[in-house]
């Protein structure tokens, strides 16, 4: 009994060797102004990262899928082959193509 | 311990309730975490992630429980949780780690025997390690530790006993 009552005493004497720094309850504050400023600030940065990522990475999607398309198109065109404008001017005379460019064809239907 | 008269605590700001805290439990709040993190350095940084966590989370209270009781909770897990993050383990995992910094700890004066005693604390089973750091850090009855830990009175006093049967089994064996 008396060796319990000895250890009780001895665990009571635990927190007499913890010490603290002078005045330390006295001065303990509301989190460090950095805690708190800093972490909105920190979470502000990082959502905007994110969404500079984000537009970085459509960008980047955009710019090879547009490459892709036009070389898939490349591909598809036959180098030889005449455009559709190249194809009605071989059905036209020459007197025709000239009223077509000038438009004068045009301007003679409205008029009628 | 002293609870907050709620009507008035909650037409406070954030801040304001933070600061009332700070100011009244603060210095309880440390004793809770100071035995479990070991040296002063830690006690203070995990001090400060708690009303940190506090802070962030003190708009989601709803005041079911009492106010220390859910701070208590609160100043545990981090505790924990900085141990976890410091690799520094809990200290039933790895106590000879955790009793080496409390042995170099500037804000740390006890001796072999006193560092022995601790080693007797930390191989105790986490509930009974609980009954002690609240009885000799907080000085709290067997009747608040009830309140705050959720067990009977007449269980904190078995579980006590038998820890104190430990304790000694132990010295005298090393």
């Amino acid at each position: 009994m008396k060796r319990s009552e000895n250890i009780e005493n001895q665990l009571s004497d635990l927190k007499k060797h913890y010490k603290v720094p002078d005045a330390y309850f006295e001065n303990l504050n509301v989190p460090k102004p950095k805690s708190l400023v800093l972490k909105p600030a920190f979470k502000l940065k990082k959502t905007l990262l994110f969404a500079a990522a984000l537009l970085l990475l459509v960008s980047l999607g955009y710019k090879v899928f547009n490459w892709r398309h036009k070389n898939i198109m490349k591909q598809n065109i036959p180098q030889n082959q005449v455009s559709q404008t190249d194809q009605l001017f071989d059905d036209l005379t020459d007197d025709e193509i000239i009223d077509y460019l000038s438009g004068e064809d045009l301007w003679d239907q409205d008029l009628e | 311990m002293e609870e907050p008269d709620l009507t008035y605590f909650k037409t406070l700001t954030i801040t304001e309730q933070l600061n009332w805290i700070v100011k009244h439990y603060g210095e309880n709040l440390y004793w809770v975490i100071r035995p479990i993190v070991k040296t002063h350095e830690n006690a203070d940084d995990v001090l400060q992630n708690t009303f940190l966590k506090v802070y962030k989370n003190l708009s989601k209270f709803r005041y079911d429980s009492k106010l220390f009781s859910w701070l208590y909770r609160i100043a545990v897990n981090e505790s924990i949780s900085y141990l976890r993050k410091y690799k520094m383990q809990t200290a039933d995992q790895n106590p000879d780690y955790l009793l080496n910094l409390l042995s170099q700890d500037p804000y740390y004066d006890g001796d072999e025997i006193n560092l022995k005693l601790e080693k007797a604390l930390l191989q105790l089973p986490s509930k009974q390690q609980e009954v002690f750091r609240l009885k000799y850090f907080n000085d709290l009855k067997f009747k608040d530790i009830s309140k705050l830990t959720g067990t009977s009175v007449g269980g904190l006093k078995a579980s006590y006993h038998l820890a104190v049967k430990k304790i000694k089994k132990y010295l005298e064996e090393n």
